[in-house]
This record gives C-alpha cells, sequence and structure tokens, in this order.
C-alpha cells in the first residue's frame, strides 16, 4: 500500500495540484502572495513525499493552513486516489507477470 | 508608465478606472489563468510551481512598532493623533493577507474614507468616478474629501474593489515597508536627548542653587541685599563696610603672645557669648596673675614703686596688661555684634565681596557649559523631530503614493492586459463573426444557385411533376410588382425552406442542414430563419437578385408568364423604376433564353410533364412546321427595355388582333406597357393573355418592336430564345 511514489506518480501528483491551483487563481481565491507561497508549500510536499499517505498529508495540511484549499481537497484526494489505483494495478501486473515468470522458470 | 492622475490625463483614468469598475476582474483573472495555462503547457505542473515559487516578491515587511514608536515621539499632540489614527488604518489595511479575507460588506467603512480622501486629491480619479456616475466633478471631490456616501453605496464599493485588490494591498505593503522606515538613529537620538537633558538639569539646578546665595530673582541673596543697600543706604552700607574691617581685624587680635602664654588666645570672637565667656576668664586670670591686685580688667595696673623697686605685678605685668587689651577687644567685638543685623549684614558682605571677585564668573562660566548643552540638544532634538516628522510625512502621504503606484503600475498593467485580451477576442468574434457572415452568404447563394429552380416545382412523392404555375405567376404579376428586390431574394430563401419539404428526402435533409449551417436554430433562444436572413448584407440581397430575379422571370416565361408583356399601371412602373436599374431588365432578357433551355433539359429528362402538355399544344396550333413558326414567334419574344424620362417600356413587337391596342410606348409617356406596337388600330389597356400557346399563336402577327433600346436587345435575345425553343419544342 506504501509503494514508494515513482517520478511519473508524482508528476501526475503535481497535475492534480495544479488543477486545484489554476482553478482556484480562475475563481479568484488565491491572490498573488498566496500563489508563491503556496507553490512553494506544494514543492516541499511533493518532493519531501515518499508515499501517497504523506502527499495525502500534505494535502491536509495546505488545506489546514490556506482553507481555500478545503474544496479543492475533495479534488485533490480523488485525483490522488486514482494514482493509488494505479500503482495497486500496476504491482498487480508486476505480481501477475512474475508469478508467470516463476512458474514457466 | 506615466502618472495619469494629472488632469490632462483624466480622459486615460476615466478609460481605466472604468475598466475597473465594470467587473472586469473575472477577464484578468482568466488572463492570469490562461498565463498558468500555458507555463504548465509548455513546462509541465511541477515547473509551474516551480516558477510560481521563484516568482519575485517583495519581502520585506512593514514595522508598524517601530512605527508607532516614532509618531508616539512627536511634538504636536493634534498632528501626532492624526498620524497615529493613520498609521492604525494603514495596519488594518495591509494586515489583510488574501483578497477575499474581508467580504466587501464588512469593510470597515474608514478604510474605504480613508482611501476615498487620497482619491478626491486626484484629479483623474474623480473625473473618472464623475464620469462613471455622471456627477460633477466638484461633487465628486467633496463628497469624497467629506466622506459623505454611505458605506455600502456604488462610490464606496468602488473603492473597496482597490481595498480589495491584492494588487492594491501587496503596492501598500510593499511602500509601507520600503518607504516609512523608522531609522536607527532615532533610539540613539533619542537617548542622547534624554542624556543631555539630565545633564542640563542638573547642572542648571547646581548653578542656580549656588547662585540663589549670591542673588536670586526674589532679591534675597546675599549680593542682592547689600547691592540693594548700597544703592539705597549708602551711609549704612559704609558703617557696615567699617565695622566689618573692624570685626575683621579685631578677629586677628586674639591671638598674641599674651593671650597665648596663658592659653586664652583666640582664632576670633564670632559671638557674643563667647566673648563674654573670654572677658569672664580674662577678669579670672588678672586676678590670679596678679595676686589679687587686681580684681578684674578695670582694676588699674599698680604702679612699680620708685626708684626702681620691686614690681608688684612681677613678671605678669606685661600678660596682664595683653590681657586687659583682649578684654578690651572682646567689648568692640561685642559692640559690633551688638549692631542691628551686623551678624547678617557682615556675612552678607562678605558673600557680596566673595561673588564680586570669583564667584560670578565661576559660575558664568558653568553657566556657558550649561547653555553649551542646551544648544547641543536643540541639535539633537532638530534631528530627532526631522526624524519623527519623516515618519509621520510617509506614514501621510504612502496611501497617496500607493494609490498612484498602485494605478500606474498594476491597475494600468492590468488594463493593458484586459485591453489586449479584449483585441484579441474582438479580433476572434470579428473574425468568427465574419466567418459566420461568410459562410452564411455562401450557403445563401448556394441554395439559390441549387434550389430556387427546384422551389418552383411541384412534386409528388418526391418526384417532379411539373411547374408550381401559381407561383411563378403569382410572382411575374404580383410580387415583381410590389416587392423589393431584396424582399424578393429573402422571399425565395424562405420559399425554399418552405418547398424543401415537398422535395425529394435527399435535398429536404440537405437544406435542412444548409439552413443550420446558417444558423437557423442555432443559439439561445434559437434563430428563427428571417433572424438569419436579417443578418445577410441588403447589398448581397441585391447582387443575388440581379442575378435570380431574371431567372425566376426566365422560368415563368418558361411557362407562359411574359412579364414582359405585362400592361402596367403608371404606379408600377414608378416602383419598378425605382426597384431596378436598366440593366437588371437587360439580364432578364439574357436569361430568359437560359432558363427556357434548362426548362427543356428538364422536359428532356422527363423531369416535368406540363412542358411535354405545352409541346403538344404547340404542336397544335403551329402545325407541322413549328420549328420555323415558333422562330418568328421568338423574335416577336424580343423585349425592348426603355428606361428614361416619362417613359417606361419593355416593349416586345406584339399586334394581334385579338389582344389589340397596344400604345406607342414611347410617346410622351401616357400610358406605359410591356408588349408591343399593333398592326392594327387596337384598343389600349387590354391584357395580353400570358401563357405560352396563345403567345405562340399572337406571335404570328407580331411586328418588330418599337424601341431603338430594345432592338439591340432583342437581337441577342432572339437568337438564344429561337435555339431555345427548338430544344423546347424538338420536332
Amino acid at each position: 500500500m506504501n509503494k514508494r511514489l515513482t517520478e511519473e506518480d508524482k508528476k501526475k501528483i503535481y497535475d492534480v495540484f495544479a488543477d486545484s491551483y489554476i482553478s482556484l487563481v480562475g475563481q479568484g481565491l488565491i491572490g498573488r502572495y498566496e500563489r508563491k507561497i503556496i507553490a512553494q508549500y506544494i514543492l516541499k510536499g511533493v518532493r519531501g513525499s515518499e508515499t501517497i499517505h504523506d502527499i495525502i498529508k500534505a494535502a491536509e495540511n495546505l488545506a489546514k493552513r490556506y482553507p481555500q484549499f478545503h474544496t479543492a481537497l475533495a479534488h485533490i484526494k480523488g485525483g490522488i486516489s486514482d494514482i493509488r489505483e494505479e500503482q495497486v494495478i500496476s504491482r498487480l501486473k508486476d505480481y501477475i507477470t512474475h508469478s508467470k515468470h516463476s512458474n514457466s522458470s | 508608465m506615466t502618472d495619469l492622475l494629472g488632469g490632462e490625463q483624466a480622459h486615460r483614468a476615466v478609460e481605466h478606472v472604468t475598466a475597473a469598475t465594470v467587473g472586469r476582474e473575472a477577464r484578468s483573472r482568466q488572463a492570469d489563468v490562461a498565463q498558468l495555462q500555458d507555463i504548465r503547457s509548455r513546462l509541465g505542473s511541477e515547473d509551474l510551481f516551480a516558477q510560481m515559487a521563484e516568482e519575485k516578491m517583495d519581502e520585506k515587511q512593514p514595522n508598524f512598532d517601530a512605527i508607532d514608536r516614532a509618531v508616539l515621539q512627536m511634538g504636536d499632540p493634534i498632528r501626532q493623533a492624526d498620524i497615529q489614527r493613520q498609521t492604525q488604518l494603514l495596519h488594518e489595511i495591509v494586515d489583510r493577507k488574501a483578497p477575499g479575507t474581508y467580504a466587501a460588506g464588512v469593510m470597515p467603512d474608514a478604510h474605504v474614507k480613508y482611501l476615498g480622501k487620497v482619491i478626491a486629491t486626484s484629479p483623474g480619479m474623480v473625473a473618472a468616478i464623475a464620469k462613471e456616475f455622471g456627477a460633477p466633478l466638484a461633487t465628486v471631490r467633496s463628497v469624497l474629501e467629506r466622506g459623505a456616501y454611505p458605506g455600502g453605496g456604488p462610490l464606496a464599493s468602488i473603492i473597496q474593489r482597490y481595498l480589495s485588490d491584492e494588487n492594491f494591498v501587496l503596492a501598500l505593503r510593499k511602500n509601507v515597508a520600503e518607504h516609512v522606515i523608522v531609522s536607527d538613529d532615532l533610539a540613539t537620538l533619542t537617548e542622547q536627548i534624554d542624556s543631555t537633558q539630565n545633564k542640563i538639569a542638573s547642572k542648571q539646578r547646581s548653578i542656580d542653587t549656588e547662585r540663589s546665595i549670591y542673588t536670586n530673582a526674589a532679591g534675597t541673596g546675599s549680593y542682592d541685599r547689600i547691592e540693594t543697600m548700597k544703592r539705597a543706604r549708602p551711609a549704612d552700607f559704609n558703617t557696615l563696610k567699617t565695622n566689618v574691617d573692624d570685626f575683621n581685624r579685631l578677629q586677628g587680635s586674639f591671638k598674641t603672645a599674651g593671650l597665648q602664654a596663658v592659653g586664652l588666645d583666640r582664632n576670633g570672637l564670632t559671638n557674643d557669648a563667647e566673648a563674654v565667656q573670654f572677658q569672664g576668664d580674662i577678669d579670672h586670670q588678672i586676678n590670679q596673675l596678679s595676686g589679687g591686685l587686681m580684681v578684674d580688667h578695670t582694676t588699674p595696673l599698680p604702679p612699680i614703686p620708685p626708684p626702681p623697686g620691686v614690681d608688684p605685678l612681677g613678671p605678669n605685668r606685661q600678660t596682664i596688661a595683653h590681657l586687659v587689651q583682649g578684654w578690651t577687644n572682646a567689648r568692640r567685638v561685642r559692640n559690633l555684634l551688638a549692631v542691628a543685623n551686623f551678624d547678617r549684614d557682615s556675612k552678607d558682605l562678605s558673600l557680596y565681596n566673595e561673588y564680586q571677585a570669583t564667584k560670578r564668573a565661576s559660575l558664568d562660566t558653568q553657566q556657558d557649559e550649561v547653555n553649551g548643552l542646551r544648544v547641543d540638544l536643540v541639535k539633537l532634538q532638530t534631528q530627532h523631530g526631522d526624524l519623527v516628522n519623516g515618519v509621520a510625512q510617509k506614514v501621510d502621504r504612502v496611501l497617496s503614493k500607493t494609490f498612484k503606484d498602485y494605478y500606474n503600475t498594476a491597475l494600468l498593467a492590468e488594463a493593458d492586459k484586459i485591453a489586449q485580451a479584449e483585441a484579441q477576442q474582438k479580433a476572434e468574434d470579428k473574425k468568427k463573426a465574419e466567418d459566420e457572415k461568410t459562410l452564411r452568404e455562401t450557403d445563401a447563394k448556394d441554395l439559390l444557385d441549387r434550389f430556387l429552380h427546384m422551389s418552383f416545382l411541384k412534386y409528388k412523392n418526391g418526384k417532379a411533376v411539373g411547374w408550381d404555375d401559381r407561383a411563378l405567376k403569382d410572382f411575374v404579376k404580383k410580387q415583381m410588382l410590389s416587392r423589393s428586390p431584396q424582399e424578393l431574394m429573402r422571399d425565395m430563401l424562405r420559399r425554399i425552406n418552405q418547398q424543401r419539404f415537398h422535395m425529394p428526402l435527399k435535398y429536404t435533409a440537405e437544406l435542412r442542414k444548409v439552413f443550420a449551417e446558417m444558423g437557423v436554430g442555432t443559439g439561445v433562444p434559437p434563430l428563427t430563419l428571417n433572424q438569419v436572413l436579417d443578418k445577410i448584407d441588403r447589398t448581397k440581397y441585391e447582387e443575388w437578385a440581379a442575378d435570380k430575379i431574371p431567372d425566376i422571370l426566365g422560368y415563368a416565361w418558361g411557362r407562359g408568364f411574359y412579364f414582359d408583356r405585362l400592361r402596367l399601371k403608371s404606379g408600377q412602373i414608378e416602383f419598378l423604376k425605382r426597384a431596378y436599374s436598366p440593366d437588371f431588365f437587360a439580364k432578364a432578357l439574357a436569361a430568359k433564353g437560359m432558363y427556357s433551355e434548362e426548362a427543356a433539359k428538364m422536359l428532356g429528362e422527363g423531369y416535368l410533364t406540363g412542358g411535354a402538355i405545352s409541346q403538344e399544344k404547340i404542336k397544335q396550333l403551329l402545325g407541322g412546321d413549328w420549328v420555323n413558326g415558333s422562330k418568328k414567334l421568338m423574335k416577336t419574344m424580343a423585349v425592348a427595355g426603355a428606361i428614361g424620362a416619362g417613359t417606361f417600356a419593355l416593349a416586345g413587337g406584339l399586334g394581334h388582333p385579338m389582344v389589340g391596342g397596344i400604345l406607342p410606348t414611347l410617346k410622351e409617356g401616357a400610358v406605359h406597357v410591356f408588349g408591343g406596337i399593333p398592326q392594327s388600330g387596337a384598343l389600349a389597356g387590354t391584357r395580353i393573355p400570358g401563357t405560352l400557346p396563345s403567345l405562340g399563336l399572337a406571335g404570328l402577327n407580331t411586328v418588330s418592336a418599337v424601341s431603338r433600346t430594345g432592338e439591340n436587345v432583342i437581337g441577342a435575345v432572339a437568337k438564344g430564345v429561337s435555339d431555345t425553343a427548338s430544344k423546347v419544342f424538338p420536332p
């Protein structure tokens, strides 16, 4: 469950955050000053996260600090869940592939 | 960017305040979003955040604590109160970190009124707001200055927009941080001032205390009293001086060897009791030293017996004599001490002398030092005042400066951005509208080209079964004479739309698609055909009319409805003259042949059955050599068009006894006809039968056209018509 995030995973996570970030800018809910701080926070949060769990925790902290992100949190969590599902499926595939190899050998 | 707040540039401010107050923030945000999405699409989400994280922002924060401390040191209490209030408001405004922290409705009214006053000093902004509300300039300025507007009103809401604008708040925060700076020198100066003030106070107190012994404001100092005496009672002053001199001299007389010998020497006698005691001691000592020969100083010294005998006082005579002298001096001292106020006056005189001799100079020197410190203090206080006032001035101006900055940078940049976005949008809209217009017009022309003639056919079960003669007749005899070319073209497009339901299915579907492409049924609410047709330029209709109406006349001609043979009333002629150009009828003539040919094609291909019936009829009428007959006929079809002052005629040679009555059309235009010259005297005003067979019959007896203009046309047209006829009516 706590598989380490790959670069590809993080790329997708950044996309999820960027969706919410741009949406909030469009709604006028985060100003120029906050844009910088929140961007720094997201970068720090994602770069410092090793698992999905860390990411969710970072997103929740962000929402605590910037209430504007409360509404976006659901979207972020939803997006992250999708990534987690992909991770699970990918691991399952690995497992199956590995099993096949093991069986054939 | 230039400062737009000057009056001479008020007009530009008007535009921009409008930009900032008519709800274009959303567009501005959209521009931001577009920018972010652009970065994201180019660099990816992570780099978007990286770029935003490195966005250059002003990190410097205002130091309101230092400002408050500086303001507290202001000298003028009224100004201090004003600056304190402003500082408080500035602090509250810049403490808002994000737009939306304050909802517009709960924004403190004081903030609005504070900025309102600043705006009142900007001629451009006042002009802009005046423009916005359609109010006189002076009224707007006065209202802003006095804050005489309701907190939730429209004027307040404009100001609230600025106060809610993050750019403004950021600019204010930046300006307070960068410009309202309290120098560290202020603290140093404050300390120096305190120290100097303390030093001055201490030294001055010391000087004043010391000097007051000699001289003071009450005039009770020793110097003061002696001076007063000297001026007012010089005799007393002189006596005092003498007495004091005596007294001082006597004080030195008690240290003689004689007194010393008996241990009664003194440094002086300063009071009466001491003197009395001294005198008592001397008397006692005299008694002792004289062996009783002398009771006291009052006893005369006993003489020494002659020739020198033994002195009864022995060696003590000299000492006793000194004692007697001492006693006498003591008495003199007592006498001086007994003089009224001698003790005080003598001390005063002593201090007077001392003050004059040294003390005054010494105290003056000290005073000079204190005065020097006072000069230093003034310098320090001036520096301090400059610093404090500098802070106050910055507080006083920072909002105004910020507003200008905000206006000149943020707001105008924003306005530029909005303007660019608007221009781009406008260009896109225009292009889209142009594309739509072009498409609409192309489609309409295409419809006319491809379906106009089909719209004049009759259908049964999706197959053409003949011409819609009623429509053609109606067109020639009614519509042509009452509707303008533009209206006719609209009518034709409407007709195509109506007729599509009768056409073969594939056309029905295609036409629906084309009309939809032109915009019919699109939008909310859905556009009607008439609304779509309204969007087509009048000139297009005219252009198409010039092309298509002759076509329709051609169809009609093919069906025996001869527009060129109508008898027209003067009003109808007038209408035609106004509605159509001369060229139009030339084209109409030219079109005859073309559409007859087309009609022939249709007949040949079995589309139509009506033509076949006509063919039979014509054959019947013309007999075997009907080709030649029809050629003759076609000559008579020549239409002469002449549109001139007072006359109008499309004249074709036509004179048939049955139709009779064709007037010479060039005669002063009393009656205008479409028709020809009668071969024999005919009755004017008789209507020409309008069918092809009857025309063919009539043609046998026609003569050539009368109009020379018409003749020119005839030559060209007749051949075409003749050729066409051979196709329409093959042998």
